[in-house]
């Protein structure tokens, strides 16, 4: 008997001092040796255009201030979030300045394990800013991070280029006009596609093009902090999307299901005419497919469903700073160096992303560098921050909800009720 | 003997070794899941008997619940019929070297690591360019979506994991039939019992104890089953395994998925406590089913 | 054999199963290795061809190049030989003194051993994830190490074995006036031999393969095990299907071959323990 009241006793004890414990190990990341060189770890994900454009930038920075160094450690893509987060939690190791997703930032801001960004800095960034790319980072009025680019997920698309050709069809101008060239081109034999109209199905796609049909047909899915998908407009849509994969077969829900493939991997491998996708994807194809932008596929304005040029936009990859940190001083100093414009111009036109600041965006040499860009940058002004939410969740749960509409024939105004569930 | 100086000595460090990572995890897991635990979070209150209510109403985690089930039976119960059929086909080779080829052969997949074999599955159950639906092409039959359908991910799992386990159960049972003297086997024959008849009333309770052995061993491990269901359900749609819309779920992965992911470690540590209970459970039948007492 | 059979059609029809079956079981590994030395481009774009149109290393020079296969290689490689060397120590001494010692709460510290087994990791990984964190282990191959120094399952099958052995000897050489440590040496580790290599042989597989450990403990690029590090080619864009073949082939072809050299020892290890 008394045995068992101990284990019991040590059972409930146990956490308590467990959390104790992790309190108090908060131990002081980066060594300041000697008094001189200061050495900071910074944490990325791994992709080459990324870590190529990362290196030139930290040895112009190391160039500039000789008493502070970088070190890098890239971390591949599918484990930097986990990678992230446990050594966030851990509380000992991990880095000086973390290289984040806004959507993960959203989650950490109010833990406290970030240190805010220094207001010299911050009012520099408010005014020069679109208003997607600092969402995620505020909380309370503060900001813990800030953003490297500007991540579109939605304005342009890619096109089969030699297939408009071969057929004598041009790019569609409208909505309906895209999805009637869509049906009629597509081609497939039960679950197998050789060619795919338009595939908006992937993780980032799928709901970029779903809330973006919301906005610019005039609603929202946002009540103050809320979401909320059971309205008509939203319904519609969600809709019309099921519709697109059910009776016009477009695509098929592949890319959502057992399947390392993305909706752009089909385009550059000829077996597709249009994927809603960001800039980024551009380089990708050039590099690992060896095709060229121009030539086997092009980079087009996507049309707007409705009448508004609205749309959706997350918070992509910024920077941010651990508060655990024995640098944060000079951690900012090397953040500050990045934002600056010449600098934040070259790394974006490296790593073909959209500048995160209205004076780069519209920069002539990052327009020239980056032609591709502008289909996204004419409509750049009709971005919305896509809502206070940790966006893989807001992601997953809507292809949660889209899988589950195409497999078990679920009702719409069911879906939308558990996806309003699955998010608060 | 007695050397108590002796047996103390070594047994002290390897207790608190064993008690430090088994024994005491237990405890602390069955302390946490009464806590709302975040390790993130400024707060983890003492919940109580919450985590454990929520778990009725958790659709991920009935799925998972399901498919564990499901998985665990089905593809323990093939594993077990086929190993004995694979091992009674192989030992009724002539051929020593065959007989040691064949075993070798369904040997090998155990070596490979589960996650490296579990990549080069998942392209070959690919729906475009995997090698499945090349050679139902071939043959004219229609091409499933193996890791996509919700009907077909399941199947397609357990078909690999047979591939990939059912070797060390076919070897035992190999050792076991050699084990058994050959007088049983010939005055059996002389008696005029066919092949089957022999294997069902001769061979097959003469395995009791392995059988025993076997069915718990492969219960075990069959209910820790995660590499193949993260690496096969994980797609650019469900970055973290369990197959679209978490059909592909199954109780370990979820276990992980909470706790590392979400970082819901009280609840993840409730979940972790159905799956302990579970593993007890049916253990214990199985032991007390396939108990036998034949001896030879 | 009572009478020798005859090749009757039966026995050729299993022998064309037997045939196909095993070509079934061999096929992953051909497919394999053949992907491998495809283009990523080749293999979405010609799935019919099963042969390469055009042989390409590039999957294994992207392997061998752009991550840092070798370290990883060493790193898997340091932690099962030192996992094996440490459980067939721990349980061949452990199971020793289990079965020809007698000492107070040796039931209950047995029975301790037996419950340990039946303790699964994925049941206990949250609290071991945060001891290991306590214990300053996160993120070393410690934490792959330190926890699995103990095996409940090796200390059980070296007690069955040792209980084999008749205590006659070991009181014969504790009367030569041979320590107790002396025993173990001299008499009983050469006659555990038949049972430390099959609990080797398990041991290394089980560390050499383990993923779900890994991927929690283990957080640095350059501190990971094979297993985890072949998502290092799947990228958060795509995946190389090319590296991706040829890290699965590195990583499995290895072992392999080791397995097929001494396939003898490891199936006769194998059928040992199950006789227990």
């Amino acid at each position: 008997m008394k045995r068992k009241l101990i284990c019991l006793l040590l059972a409930f004890m146990l956490p308590g001092l467990l959390l104790t414990g992790c309190q108090k190990s908060q131990t002081t990341k980066g060594k300041v040796s000697d008094g001189e060189t200061i050495t900071l770890k910074y944490w990325t994900h791994l992709e080459t255009p990324w870590n190529v454009s990362n290196d030139k930038l930290i040895a112009a920075f190391e160039e500039e201030y000789p008493d502070i160094k970088i070190e890098v450690e890239a971390y591949p893509y599918d484990d930097f979030e986990q990678k992230v987060q446990t050594s966030l939690l851990s509380k000992s190791g991990g880095a000086d300045i973390y290289e984040l997703w806004g959507g993960w930032a959203y989650e950490f801001a109010p833990t406290g394990v970030f240190s805010p960004v220094p207001d010299e800095l911050l009012n520099d960034l408010l005014d020069d800013c679109y208003e997607p790319v600092l969402g995620a980072f505020e909380h309370d009025g503060a900001y813990y991070g800030v953003p490297m680019e500007f991540n579109a997920e939605y304005g342009g698309m890619l096109v089969n280029k030699p297939y408009f050709d071969e057929h004598n069809l041009s790019y569609p101008d409208t909505w309906d006009e895209m999805i009637s060239l869509a049906t009629k081109n597509s081609v497939s034999k039960g679950d197998i596609f050789d060619m795919r109209g338009f595939d908006f199905i992937s993780f980032d796609s799928l709901p970029y093009t779903w809330l973006s049909m919301i906005l610019s047909s005039g609603g929202t899915y946002l009540e103050g902090d809320t979401f909320n998908f059971d309205t008509p407009i939203a319904k519609e849509t969600l809709k019309k999307l099921v519709d697109y994969v059910k009776v016009n077969k477009v695509t098929n829900i592949e890319g959502l299901s057992g399947s390392d493939i993305e909706n752009f991997h089909w385009l550059f491998l000829d077996q597709a005419l249009m994927v809603p996708r960001g800039i980024w994807s551009i380089p990708v194809g050039e590099e690992e497919f060896d095709i060229t932008y121009g030539e086997e596929f092009d980079y087009v304005p996507m049309p707007f469903y409705g009448t508004e040029k609205r749309w959706a936009a997350e918070t992509g990859w910024g920077l941010a700073v651990n508060s655990g940190s024995a640098n944060t001083e000079a951690a900012w100093k090397f953040i500050s160096f990045c934002l600056r414009p010449e600098n934040l111009v070259q790394l974006n036109i490296d790593r073909g992303m959209i500048p995160p600041r209205k004076s780069v965006a519209h920069d002539p040499a990052y327009v020239k560098a980056v032609p591709y860009s502008k289909p996204i940058l004419d409509v750049l002004d009709g971005a919305s921050f896509v809502g206070p939410i940790n966006t893989d969740v807001l992601k997953e749960s809507i292809c949660n909800m889209y899988a589950d509409i195409i497999q078990n024939d679920t009702p719409i105004d069911a879906a939308v009720l558990k996806l309003n569930q699955d998010i608060q | 003997m007695k050397n108590n100086r002796f047996v103390y000595t070594i047994l002290t460090p390897i207790f608190i070794c064993m008690i430090v990572f088994t024994l005491l995890p237990i405890l602390i897991g069955l302390g946490i899941s009464l806590f709302d635990y975040n390790p993130l979070a400024v707060s983890s209150p003492f919940i109580g008997l919450e985590n454990f209510k929520k778990l009725a109403s958790d659709g991920v985690f009935l799925i998972a619940l399901k498919n564990t089930v499901i998985f665990v039976l089905v593809t323990v119960s093939l594993n077990i019929v086929l190993a004995l059929l694979i091992a009674q086909a192989i030992s009724s080779m002539r051929s020593n070297r065959t007989r040691s080829f064949t075993r070798m052969i369904f040997f090998m997949p155990i070596v490979a690591p589960l996650a490296a074999s579990s990549l080069v599955w998942k392209v070959m159950y690919a729906n475009k360019y995997g090698l499945f639906n090349n050679i139902l092409g071939h043959l004219g039959l229609p091409a499933h979506n193996w890791l996509g359908d919700p009907a077909w991910l399941l199947p397609s799992i357990i078909l690999f994991t047979l591939w990939a386990d059912i070797g060390y159960n076919i070897i035992i049972f190999s050792a076991g039939m050699d084990g058994i003297p050959h007088d049983f086997i010939e005055a059996a024959a002389i008696d005029g019992a066919g092949p089957v008849r022999r294997f069902f009333f001769i061979t097959l309770p003469l395995l009791g104890r392995t059988t025993a052995f076997i069915v718990t061993m492969t219960l075990i491990s069959h209910f820790q089953m995660f590499a193949q269901f993260e690496i096969m359900g994980r797609s650019a749609g469900s970055p973290g395994g369990g197959g679209p819309n978490n059909v592909g779920m199954v109780l370990t992965l979820e276990i992980y998925k909470e706790a590392f992911k979400y970082k819901n470690m009280g609840y993840a540590s409730a979940i972790a406590l159905v799956l302990f209970l579970i593993i007890l459970i049916v253990t214990v039948i199985s032991q007390r089913i396939s108990r036998s007492d034949w001896r030879y | 054999m009572i009478h020798r059979k005859k090749i009757t059609p039966l026995r050729i029809m299993g022998m064309l199963i037997a045939a196909v079956v095993i070509f079934a079981v061999v096929m992953p590994y051909i497919w394999m290795l053949l992907t491998s030395f495809k283009s990523t481009p080749e293999i979405m774009k010609n799935p019919d061809k099963i042969l390469p149109i055009q042989w390409s290393i590039n999957g294994y020079i992207k392997v061998l190049t752009r991550s840092p296969f070798f370290i990883w290689f060493t790193n898997s490689l340091l932690v099962s030989v030192s996992v094996t060397l440490l459980v067939l120590f721990t349980s061949s001494l452990t199971g020793y003194i289990f079965a020809k010692y007698q000492f107070r709460l040796k039931n209950l510290l047995f029975w301790l051993i037996l419950a340990s087994m039946m303790v699964p990791f994925s049941v206990t990984m949250i609290p071991n994830f945060l001891i290991v964190n306590k214990l300053g282990l996160y993120d070393s191959l410690a934490a792959l190490i330190v926890p699995m120094m103990v095996s409940g399952f090796g200390i059980f099958l070296c007690r069955q074995f040792c209980e084999d052995i008749p205590d006659s000897i070991c009181e014969a050489a504790k009367i030569d006036g041979a320590g107790d440590f002396r025993i173990y040496f001299t008499i009983i580790l050469p006659l555990l031999r038949p049972c430390l290599a099959a609990l080797a042989i398990f041991t290394f597989l089980e560390s050499w393969n383990d993923y779900l450990r890994p991927l929690i403990m283990l957080e640095k690029v350059d501190s990971m095990t094979l297993p985890v590090a072949l998502s290092f080619f799947s990228t958060q864009h795509g995946n190389d299907l090319s590296a991706t073949m040829a890290a699965a082939a590195l990583v499995m072809m290895p072992v392999t071959i080791v397995f097929l050299v001494f396939q003898k020892h490891f199936i006769k290890g194998i059928a040992l323990t199950g006789s227990k």
